[in-house]
């Protein structure tokens, strides 16, 4: 029972990878997803594994998973019919949602909004009302509630309900006694209630917690029940974890109460990889990146601990190629802090009607994909510009396995040069410098704009095309070191295995930090932490093995917008000068207001052991050149040396300009760089 | 508009440089947004994100702008850079200099929104200027905050600056921050706020000397002058697209704030000639007695903006995009009133001339024809709690926007010139520290424009407060004279605020009232203006009339007295045959 198995499944390929906690060792696979039937795919990818290492399904201790259903479901607005009952008198709050509009909509004549999840004739408004203290103020109207259910229920198709009365974060009374008649009319109903799934305060962002939980439930949950069922089946000794927006390991008991944690779970295990990846090789602030096909992301890794946000928008439309202007639905949970932008390996080169070349956001995707591909597309993308410059090699794309066609890559790219009047080279470079500056966008929203030096930071890729642009993203930001993981095409997966498991869990009450009652605040943790150390019992912690972690939301007296600080026991003047410390950070101000407390926050946390694939090899000589091949390098296609990667060990250094390959990645030392194995068989490259 | 006039360019141009400068010079102009809000005092600022960092380069050309800017504060800073050059030439700028202004008979909008602007040197060459712009908490006036609705001078409206020098060579000029801190009622807000756009200004010619460095000033230049011409050869090629000829279009304004019943037209005529537009502002009511006239820059961000919906959304905001634009606007009008009018409700005036621009686009083309929208409507309820202290919150809403030629309007939602700002109130904020209860939010029932496309819908929020207190309202127009429709489409409903609805005390309130008296249990219902109808209501498909009334946008006896459709009333479907008859009339 040692063995540990990470899915990750996108939208092309499923990687599994599989740890030996015995040994540490590390295998990986990489198999077509089956978007039909995504667990097929899985079982095929760990069948696989399995007869490679000579291992039985009953010795797998462990299964997590990261899955991107939750997101497809409401990008392609694939969810079941959800009802949305609400105080009466708010029916249209998802409606009229926060007013907001996106940079690209403002000049737009035709803007519309987004047709709701949830049309106002499946909502229910229900006579009741509690006040901000949690006290009832028009008791809760039953009759009226059965009727007006009883109603809906006969006249809609309804899959599943989502619950959201104000100020049921201060008591949830009213909602529960709701749930109750739902079930009492149709006890087969997925229910989201909003004091269960995230009793935070503000209405819309937990109405639309609530609504995107009721919306993605039924299908989420029977999905997992599914691939668990399967995997019992095929006598796997585990059961089935999954990977939380928050980078935590979740069961799927907590999915299944609150699957809007499933949205991030793919990106927030790509994040927990570069943190391990980080740890392990002694790295502790690092900014992971990782290029896809469409898009490109940006994480923070500060002191060992990734950055978190506890708000996020879902199904809303990316604005300026950056999803930086909030558009779509507020959820708040925790969340795995990314930015995104839109540009990667597929993104489409064009000269605009400016004749600028611009790179992005329309991207060929997996299908038809780049003009090499061979597979339909005909216009120029990144993938073929690196093709172009040589970076990539058209006889090892994804080790050989996937044939690729340079001159394909070579007549989309000349097309694009022709009215430039630049050579096709040249061309392919004025894309790889455009596409780079795009990208350059995530690291500064991570970084920069939020008052934090990049120089300080060390840039981690993953994605298999990332390790082409890294070196030169890291140069526009002066950062003196870049690290690409060994296997980086596997890096979600791998941060399967690295993360521990979590339980989060939130309360609002707005207390004065004037004569508070600490024993009153100690009160709400220790309920909180009561439920959240029997959720994490349930997946077999004991109670000497967890660790408890506190946090508070604390804001000036009358301030619209509260930040969240660590809470050591119950010292809220610790917190509190923390929060002052804090402020003065983000806003340059020193203020000595007095604060009120509003949100308390606890993580109860299971550790998992770690894998640590170090080796002690040490070669004593460089490795020699695989071969060489014309690159563009200093503004010119010149013969520049390639190597294999797993001829690399620690010890020696190679300088740039280099290319360097392994099955799955490729990645570029330009000149003036060098670049070294570590201990971990992760690439470091540094310049001069 | 002029133009300066173009270098002899030696290099072809170069379309990659072109697109990494321009991302380099938003990123610097982003950041230098982010640290002005970082470092600023304003709530308005920190919460709404009321602010702005551009640059310009030496000729005072604008070629970059933070993420969201608003027109309103780009064609402000163009004109106010140029009032500063006249009295200060550049010949006698140094290093660390920084000037600011907020004349709005110089460029400016009104007093609190103050302009800082510090020129960038460069191996001792003067290489550019980079400005941000903020709502500065107070400058003084006769209201804190600076927006009196009632006033009929700027004088009333704050401390007015001309052209003048904040630091000299690096070091503060002490004597005239000394003035600003003496004329406001918040000083150490005020100076916290320009300070704040000082250190902006300053981050930006740090990180202009970083670029300037990669591509030597020359060349950079060379690129950020193709970046100009790039974006005056879209903008005109987008203009050129257009049919010639000359259009025109009017907007009439209900209320200027001292007399409410007096009615103001702005008034335009676009002529379309190749690729330049003129917009002649002939015709346009004088100047308001009241404040909502609108400073030149104001009513150039109306212009601009509109002509914008016409052209790809992706096209820079920089000098290029205002090059082919010719504005005549009568000197003593809303448009380009004389000194010393009052501009601080100039919303009302921006919003009329994007009304009469879209009016004026709607004869060049009536598939891109707009109804009229709402405009912003805000208050304030203030008190004094059982604890002495004094609380009080603003509450701004928006209402429905117009029908379009081919669907219905947008309910809810920011007018399409302001875009809606970030501000994001909820109701149980409000209710955890003021003693308030909501009682309703609610799209208003009906009052979207009936048309053969329907006009976005108003809000309707009930507000009940639980202690004495006061209320002061300030619905932008569109009440006495509700946003019109088009194309035989009728108009959204006004909006307003109506004092304790359905009770014997039922009393509705003017427009704009200040510190009205509220007692513990009086409810005020705010109603916010609703779109106008495009085409008639009698076209319209009974089907979208029939989910209008399922979706309660539209209620069964306006269905049959507006649209003339039948609604079943068990199954709500449409009753086709009592329809026809109601339809045949």
């Amino acid at each position: 029972m040692t063995l540990a198995l990470g899915i990750d499944i996108g939208g092309t390929f499923t990687d599994v990878v599989m740890i030996d906690r015995t040994d540490g060792s590390v295998c990986t696979a990489k198999v077509l997803t089956t978007p039909d039937d995504p667990a097929a795919g899985v079982l095929e990818g760990i069948a696989e594994l399995l007869a490679e290492a000579g291992h039985d399904p009953p010795e797998v201790s462990q299964v997590v998973h990261a899955t991107t259903l939750a997101t497809n479901l409401i990008l392609e607005r694939k969810g079941g019919p959800v009802a949305y009952v609400t105080t009466a008198g708010f029916g249209d709050i998802l409606i009229i949602g926060n007013e907001r509009k996106g940079d690209a909509e403002k000049y737009d004549l035709f803007y519309t909004k987004q047709a709701p999840i949830v049309p106002r004739r499946r909502t229910v408004d229900v006579v009741e009302r509690t006040g901000a203290d949690g006290s009832v103020v028009v008791p809760l109207d039953v009759e009226q509630a059965r009727a007006a259910l009883a109603d809906l229920l006969a006249r809609e198709p309804v899959e599943a309900l989502a619950v959201c009365f104000l100020h049921s974060y201060a008591n949830g009374e009213h909602e529960r006694q709701v749930a109750d008649i739902i079930a009492e009319l149709s006890p087969d109903l997925y229910v989201a209630v909003s004091s269960d799934v995230w009793p935070e305060y503000r209405e819309l962002p937990r109405a639309c917690t609530t609504v995107m939980s009721a919306y993605v439930g039924p299908t989420v949950t029977r999905y997992i029940a599914r691939l668990d069922e399967e995997l019992a089946r095929q006598e796997i000794g585990a059961r089935l974890q999954i990977m939380g927006s928050s980078g935590g390991i979740i069961s799927a008991a907590t999915v299944a109460r609150r699957p809007v944690q499933l949205v991030e779970s793919g990106p927030a295990a790509g994040v927990m990889a570069a943190a391990h990846i980080g740890r392990l090789s002694g790295i502790d602030d690092l900014i992971s990146f990782d290029m896809g096909g469409t898009t490109a992301k940006a994480g923070l890794v500060q002191g060992g601990q990734a950055a978190i946000a506890h708000e996020f928008y879902v199904g809303g439309t990316a604005s300026s190629g950056v999803k930086k202007i909030n558009t779509g639905y507020p959820i708040k949970i925790p969340v795995i802090d990314l930015a995104e932008v839109g540009a990667g390996g597929g993104s489409i080169a064009y000269l605009d009607s400016g004749g600028a070349l611009r790179v992005g956001p329309d991207s060929a995707g997996a299908e038809p994909g780049p003009a090499c591909y061979d597979r339909g597309g005909t216009q120029p993308t990144v993938t073929d510009a690196d093709l172009v410059l040589g970076y990539l090699n058209p006889d090892f794309f994804l080790g050989g396995r996937m044939a690729i066609r340079a001159d394909l890559a070579h007549a989309a790219v000349a097309e694009l040069a022709e009215p430039m009047g630049l050579t096709p080279e040249e061309a392919a470079a004025g894309v790889y410098e455009v596409v780079n500056a795009t990208m350059a966008a995530a690291v500064r929203v991570v970084t920069l704009e939020r008052g934090i030096d990049p120089r300080d930071f060390t840039l981690l890729a993953s994605g298999g095309a990332a390790g082409v642009h890294v070196a030169r993203l890291a140069e526009e930001f002066g950062i003196a070191e870049v690290v690409v993981p060994a296997n980086p095409g596997v890096g979600s997966a791998v941060g399967l295995l690295a993360s521990d498991v979590v339980t989060d869990h939130v309360r609002t009450r707005v207390i004065d930090s004037v004569g508070v009652d600490v024993s009153a605040v100690e009160a709400i943790y220790a309920e909180l932490e009561a439920v959240a150390v029997a959720e994490i019992g349930a997946e077999g912690f004991s109670a000497d093995e967890i660790v408890l972690e506190r946090e508070i939301d604390i804001r000036y007296h009358h301030q619209a917008h509260e930040l969240t600080v660590p809470l050591h026991g119950c010292d809220l003047d610790e917190a509190a000068a923390a929060f002052n410390e804090l402020y003065e950070q983000l806003y340059g101000i020193r203020q000595t207001d007095p604060v009120e407390f509003v949100n308390y926050r606890v993580r109860v946390v299971g550790p998992v052991p770690k894998p640590d694939w170090s080796t002690d090899q040490v070669a004593a000589q460089p490795p020699m050149p695989l071969s060489y091949r014309p690159a563009w390098v200093g503004g010119e296609m010149a013969d520049t040396p390639v190597y294999r990667r797993h001829t690399l060990l620690p010890g020696p250094t190679i300088a740039g300009p280099a290319i360097i390959e392994e099955t799955s990645s490729t990645v570029v030392v330009p000149g003036g760089w060098t670049a070294s194995a570590d201990r971990q068989l992760s690439l470091v490259l540094r310049p001069g | 508009m002029d133009r300066a006039p173009s270098t002899t360019d030696a290099r072809p141009f170069d379309p990659i440089a072109l697109e990494v400068v321009k991302n380099a010079l938003g990123a610097i102009a982003e950041e230098m947004g982010l640290t002005t809000v970082r470092s600023a005092y304003s709530s308005v600022v920190k919460e709404g994100g009321d602010s702005t960092a551009a640059i310009f380069d030496h000729r005072g050309q604008f070629i970059a702008q933070s993420m969201g800017a608003p027109l309103m504060h780009l064609s402000s800073l163009r004109p106010s850079l140029r009032s500063l050059l006249d009295d200060f030439p550049p010949s006698g700028m140094a290093d660390g200099d920084v000037y600011a202004s907020n004349d709005p008979y110089r460029g400016g909008i009104h007093s609190n929104d103050v302009m800082v602007f510090r020129p960038v040197f460069i191996n001792d060459t003067l290489a550019f200027f980079t400005c941000a712009l903020l709502h500065v908490a107070d400058l003084g006036g006769m209201a804190a905050g600076g927006l009196p609705a009632n006033a009929t001078e700027m004088f009333q409206e704050g401390l007015v600056l001309p052209p003048v020098p904040l630091a000299v060579a690096g070091e503060p000029n002490q004597p005239i921050l000394d003035v600003i801190a003496a004329n406001s009622r918040t000083p150490e807000k005020v100076l916290g706020d320009i300070r704040a756009m000082m250190a902006a200004t300053n981050l930006g010619a740090d990180r202009l000397a970083d670029l300037a460095d990669r591509y030597g000033l020359e060349r950079l230049h060379q690129i950020t002058d193709e970046l100009l011409d790039y974006t005056e050869r879209r903008t005109r090629a987008g203009i050129e697209a257009l049919a010639d000829g000359t259009y025109t279009g009017s907007f009439i304004i209900d209320d200027d704030g001292v007399n409410p019943d007096a009615d103001h037209e702005v008034h335009v005529a676009l002529t379309i000639k190749g690729s330049t537009i003129t917009a002649d502002f002939e015709g346009t009511s004088p100047q308001a007695p009241g404040p909502i006239n609108a400073a030149v820059s104001q009513t150039t961000s109306g212009v601009l903006f509109a002509v914008r919906c016409l052209l790809a959304p992706d096209i820079p905001v920089n000098d290029g995009a205002f090059r082919p634009l010719e504005l005549r606007l009568p000197p003593g009008t809303l448009v380009n009133p004389n000194p010393p009018a009052a501009l601080n409700a100039r919303m009302a005036t921006v919003m009329a001339v994007v009304e009469a621009m879209l009016g004026a686009f709607s004869e060049l083309d009536p598939a891109r024809a707009v109804a009229a929208s709402c405009n912003v409507h805000v208050y304030i309820m203030n008190g004094t709690g059982g604890d002495g202290r004094p609380w009080a919150f603003m509450d701004p809403q928006f209402g429905g926007s117009g029908a379009r030629s081919d669907r219905d309007g947008v309910d809810v939602t920011g007018p399409l010139v302001l875009g809606a700002g970030g501000a994001f109130h909820t109701v149980e904020a409000y209710e955890q520290e003021h003693p308030v209860r909501f009682e309703r939010f609610e799209l208003w029932t009906d009052s979207g424009g009936p048309g053969q496309w329907r006009g976005g819908t108003g809000a309707r929020r009930d507000i009940r407060i639980l202690a004495d207190g006061q209320f002061t309202g300030r619905a932008t127009d569109r009440c006495r004279r509700p946003p019109p429709g088009i194309y035989g489409g009728s108009a959204g409903a006004g909006g307003g605020w109506v004092l304790n609805e359905g009770t014997p005390d039922e009393q509705t309130l003017p427009a704009k009232v200040t510190a009205y008296p509220l007692r513990a249990g009086d409810m005020i219902t705010m109603l916010t203006s609703a779109g106008g109808g495009f085409g008639d209501p009698f076209e319209r498909d009974p089907e979208l009339v029939a989910a209008d009334v399922r979706d309660g946008r539209v209620s069964p006896e306006a269905a049959r007295r507006d649209y003339g459709v039948v609604i079943h009333p068990e199954t709500g479907e449409v009753d086709p045959a009592a329809t026809a008859v109601l339809r045949s009339k």
